[in-house]
């Protein structure tokens, strides 16, 4: 019994964690004032990324520790790169900000699925990798990863850059009233695509702790199986507050973790096992976030506290 | 000798005012779009393999048409649903609404669908009716939560996509498992094996084409017909287009704006949902419990033909079709150098860029307003500089211009102010 309520630990805070970078990611493009629909794309650009140089250096025999850098810093610069395709169009050019965000998810899925199949001779989709440098394991069932120091020291930051910093001040003045943040001669440009920016990094970087922790391999058909979605979810749920966001990430995650282990948990409490026939399958488990975020936004939306001016285009014309 | 020169503007009145209309502004940006993502698509294979590039992407563009006629039935019947999708975001979008729900109803519709066919054995009528009914129930979720709690249609409509897609699954793992066949890697039963009379009608001609041809094209383009003529022929169209337009305007107007989008979005679930009853009971896929652990590709490329139609009924047409072209063609690539995602790839550019086909047709009715702002004002200052008020961007354009007279510049200090209310205002109001 122990052992399995280790393993759902276990398992919440890989995908705690994960979920929050995300979700923070998200939070710091919307506070700017542009949605990022497409936090799913750049996660799977940005692990894509990662994985192929996490390869790419252990068969080139280097040290661990620069491995796990190096590693980490492709995925953030990935993810950079990739969400500056949406910065750009968005922002400069004032395109619809859902409709762009659309176009990354499917242009990631579509890329990732394209080189898999390259690398791999037109076969396989999945890239096999090693997560021994990133996972300490404790015991039979407890684990642990590198990704938890990282992401506890990103919510912390995430709080002081938003409300203690200069910048964080401007961020949100930029999300609420770009005409009034301008006027006072703030670029609200250069802060939406900080903004973007940012929630890109934290893309890359989620989509790194939500794919080596958990398996031995990543199927880019699979993506990432709407994490990017479910970072949104959680995002408006946090109400775009750093904190929250880290909380909610922990509730959120043990509804999902739950999925993978309802039927072991189950059996050593209650004696019996959990089966389709009982009408309980892991698909119930993973739908329960997203309808509890359904609910909650059913509630809360009209005295929500979304950034005014998340999605329209600022044009300094119309001022 | 005497040659006869072609001149642009030497073409008849009517010609030259249907090829300079808005209408054609967009067809020429949807075109160039889909050339530039070609271009790119190119380089792209270009850069894998370039001995093979041109032929192979040759295959692509003509969709395998080159491979035996089957494949123009192929691509008929992979284009009906497509169409279906499509449909469903104009519909939603003349309302204004971006149903980003869409592969959601379209996930619904299958489940829909394949229950009526498999579980309860119903004739096809039966089960495309009941798929366009579970898509408007899932549709008019989204359309309640906008109507009645602010809800912005996208975050309820990404909520439930995923929730359609675990809903379908676990159905299909539960209370309808007598419909999945363990044996063939836990997919759903083939149509013909279990209910034949569910398969859409094939007038026999199943076997002479591959088994592709079915009705279902004809359906999806009798969609089309129907949806462009309820939007622009009917008063439920007229009064959903007015609330997409001006939301307080139409409730002055006495049109009930919250009923509009409700049904706007039921209707645009049941066309995502016609699309998916459409595809599966064409035969051409079963539904895959274990594999589908993402959400269907069509309704996606649907928000793709729906832009590259320019958001019209007909227009969506000619972009479904185009777009099966390419994701089928990329099947009879070769597919150790290109995978068939290639095609997933320029569709995906295609929509990106189609982000941007607003801005080139503002930016070149923004020229075109320049120009004629400037022949006006050389018109004004030819004319000794009358006490006409220029309007704010020509006031800091031409700030090298000087103006004499005092009386203009207070006056046009007083029209930028106005200007500023007046923005100000509609930036509240949305």
């Amino acid at each position: 019994m122990g052992d399995q309520f280790l393993l759902l630990l276990s398992y919440m805070l890989i995908f705690a964690v994960a979920l929050m970078f995300v979700a923070l990611g998200g939070m710091f493009s919307e506070r700017s004032g542009v949605i990022n629909i497409g936090l799913e794309g750049i996660m799977v650009v940005g692990g894509f990324a990662g994985l192929l140089t996490l390869n790419a250096l252990s068969e080139a025999g280097c040290p661990g520790f620069i491995t796990v850098i190096v590693t980490i810093l492709v995925a953030i610069l990935a993810g950079m790169a990739y969400s500056l395709l949406l910065a750009v169009v968005c922002i400069q050019f004032g395109a619809d900000q859902t409709l762009t965000g659309t176009a990354l998810n499917l242009l990631a899925t579509a890329i990732s699925l394209i080189f898999t199949k390259r690398l791999s001779g037109g076969v396989s989709t999945s890239i096999n990798f090693s997560h021994d440098l990133f996972v300490f394991k404790i015991g039979n069932s407890f684990s642990f990863n590198i990704f938890l120091f990282i992401g506890i020291a990103a919510l912390i930051i995430s709080f002081i850059v938003l409300y203690k910093l200069r910048f964080g001040l401007r961020l949100r003045a930029c999300g609420e009233n770009p005409a009034a943040a301008d006027s006072v001669g703030i670029n609200v440009k250069k802060y939406r695509y900080a903004g973007v920016l940012i929630s890109g990094a934290l893309g890359g970087l989620g989509a790194l702790a939500y794919i080596l922790p958990t398996a031995s391999f990543w199927n880019s058909s699979t993506g990432v199986a709407g994490f990017g979605f479910l970072a949104l979810a959680i995002m408006i749920f946090g109400q775009w507050k750093p904190i929250r966001i880290g909380v909610i990430s922990l509730l959120f995650s043990f509804f999902l973790s739950l999925s993978y282990v309802y039927s072991g948990l189950f059996e050593s409490i209650f004696g019996f096992t959990l089966t389709a026939e009982n009408g309980v399958t892991s698909e119930l488990f993973r739908m329960l976030p997203f309808i509890a975020s359904l609910i909650l936004l059913a509630f809360t939306s009209k005295k929500s506290r979304a950034p005014k001016a998340e999605g329209i285009p600022y044009d300094k014309s119309r001022r | 000798m005497e040659k006869s020169k072609f001149s642009f503007n030497e073409l008849p009145r009517r010609t030259l005012n249907l090829l300079k209309s808005q209408g054609a502004f967009k067809t020429y940006s949807s075109i160039i779009c889909i050339l530039i993502s070609l271009i790119i698509g190119l380089i792209f294979l270009i850069s894998m393999d370039p001995a093979n590039a041109f032929p192979e992407f040759g295959n692509m563009i003509t969709g395998g048409l080159s491979f035996g006629g089957v494949n123009f039935f192929a691509i008929m019947a992979k284009t009906a649903p497509l169409l279906c999708a499509g449909l469903s975001i104009v519909f939603a979008n003349k309302t204004g609404m971006f149903n980003i729900g869409v592969a959601g109803q379209y996930t619904i519709g299958i489940l829909g669908s394949l229950m009526f066919a498999i579980q309860f054995k119903c004739p096809w009528y039966v089960c495309i009716l009941m798929a366009m009914v579970f898509g408007a129930i899932w549709a008019a979720i989204p359309g309640l939560l906008k109507a009645f709690c602010n809800v912005s249609e996208v975050i309820s409509g990404i909520m439930l996509n995923w929730i359609a897609l675990f809903f379908t699954n676990y159905s299909f793992q539960t209370y309808l498992n007598s419909c999945v066949d363990i044996t063939q890697g836990s997919k759903t039963y083939d149509l013909m094996m279990v209910n034949p009379s569910a398969r859409l009608p094939d007038f026999g001609l199943s076997n002479a084409t591959g088994g592709y041809f079915t009705i279902s094209i004809f359906i999806a383009l009798i969609a089309a017909i129907l949806v462009w003529f309820i939007m622009s022929k009917t008063t439920l169209g007229f009064q959903l287009k007015a609330s997409g337009l001006n939301k307080d305007a139409t409730k002055y107007a006495g049109i009930k704006e919250k009923r509009n989008i409700i049904i706007s979005m039921a209707i645009s679930g049941a066309l995502a949902a016609l699309g998916a009853s459409l595809y599966y009971l064409a035969g051409l896929e079963e539904w895959s419990v274990q594999a589908s652990t993402s959400l269907p590709q069509v309704p996606w490329n649907g928000i793709v033909v729906a832009f590259v139609g320019q958001l019209s009924p007909i227009g969506t047409i000619f972009a479904s079709i185009f777009t099966t072209l390419i994701s089928h063609g990329s099947r009879f690539m070769l597919q150790t150098s290109f995978p068939a995602e290639i095609g997933d790839f320029i569709t995906g550019l295609i929509v990106y860029l189609s982000g941007l086909t607003n801005l080139a047709v503002i930016l070149v009715n923004k020229y075109l307003a320049k120009r004629k702002e400037r022949q006006a004002e050389f018109a004004l200052v030819s004319a000794g500089g009358g006490e006409t008020s220029l309007n704010n961007e020509s006031v800091i354009n031409n700030e090298t211009e000087e103006i004499k007279n005092e009386k203009v510049v207070d006056e046009n200090l007083n029209n930028i102010d106005e200007t500023n209310k007046e923005n100000n205002e509609e930036g509240g109001n949305n």
